[in-house]
């Protein structure tokens, strides 16, 4: 049987001493070591290599005229979601220890912020052709 | 010790995972509102989009792909909500993860890719 594990009540600012691979959410990985870390990495990368390319596309489609809203929100939202993926990265496998600096201002916050700002960035896209 | 199969465990998002520290609890589970909200919300929105513009007319590849690529990132950020609580602990749970994790990033990039495409070729 499983038991959770909590983080300590006083959690580190940095957590990075105990980021380990083996471990995911405090759990023995064992053969899932390699696949899980992959696909984690690959997460992070998939977004970064998105955001490079709604800039190409955003260039291109719009060419010299004003970016509206909408794609500006989606392009930051895809960004910011990036670095909230790293910093799941370093949550996941820091945990039960992960540091207050990693949990907030890598993972929490921005995962909030870039899925805020997608929602409002294709609300508005759909808006600019309804009004 | 190793992981198991599957489990599932009871786990009060009140209580966990700063155990008394209730404000700490309700944070943690009231910022998962924008996650998974922000991008079901991006799907539901993107579809209307594409709907009202397109009409009649067929929905561009890229933008298919686009769409299903924020609908996986949705299933991602979802999947993401058992794995924090340990609601549910196991392989399968990483194998599934793993699995919604390149998919999405598959769409994501492909996607992204080709709405760009015709402008990175000029």
């Amino acid at each position: 049987m499983i038991v959770p594990l909590t983080p300590r009540a006083e959690p580190l600012f940095f957590g990075i001493d105990y980021f380990d691979i083996n471990n995911f959410m405090g759990q023995p990985l064992g053969w899932l070591k390699w696949p899980t870390l992959l696909g984690m990495v690959f997460a992070a990368a998939s977004l970064v290599v998105s955001a490079y390319y709604i800039i190409q596309y955003t260039k291109g489609f719009f060419a010299g005229r004003k970016i509206p809203k909408s794609w500006k929100f989606i392009l930051w939202g895809v960004f910011i979601t990036a670095i909230a993926e790293i910093g799941e990265i370093l949550g996941f496998y820091e945990w039960p220890n992960p540091g207050f600096f990693e949990m907030n201002f890598l993972l929490v916050i921005p995962h909030a912020l870039g899925g805020l700002l997608i929602g409002l960035g294709a609300y508005f896209l759909y808006k600019e052709v309804t009004s | 010790m190793t992981l198991p199969i599957l489990e599932f465990n009871a786990v009060n998002p009140l209580t966990y995972p700063f155990g008394p520290m209730l404000g700490m609890n309700l944070y943690v589970l009231l910022i998962h509102i924008p996650i998974v909200g922000g991008f079901g919300i991006a799907a539901y929105y993107i579809i209307k989009y594409l709907r009202k513009f397109y009409g009649e007319r067929p929905i561009p590849e890229e933008w298919k792909l686009f769409w299903w690529a924020i609908v996986w990132e949705t299933i991602h950020e979802l999947i993401e909500v058992p794995i924090l609580y340990q609601l549910v602990v196991g392989q399968v749970l990483v194998i599934v993860f793993f699995i919604v994790q390149v998919i999405a990033g598959i769409y994501l990039i492909r996607g992204s890719y080709l709405l760009a495409k015709k402008y990175i070729l000029k």
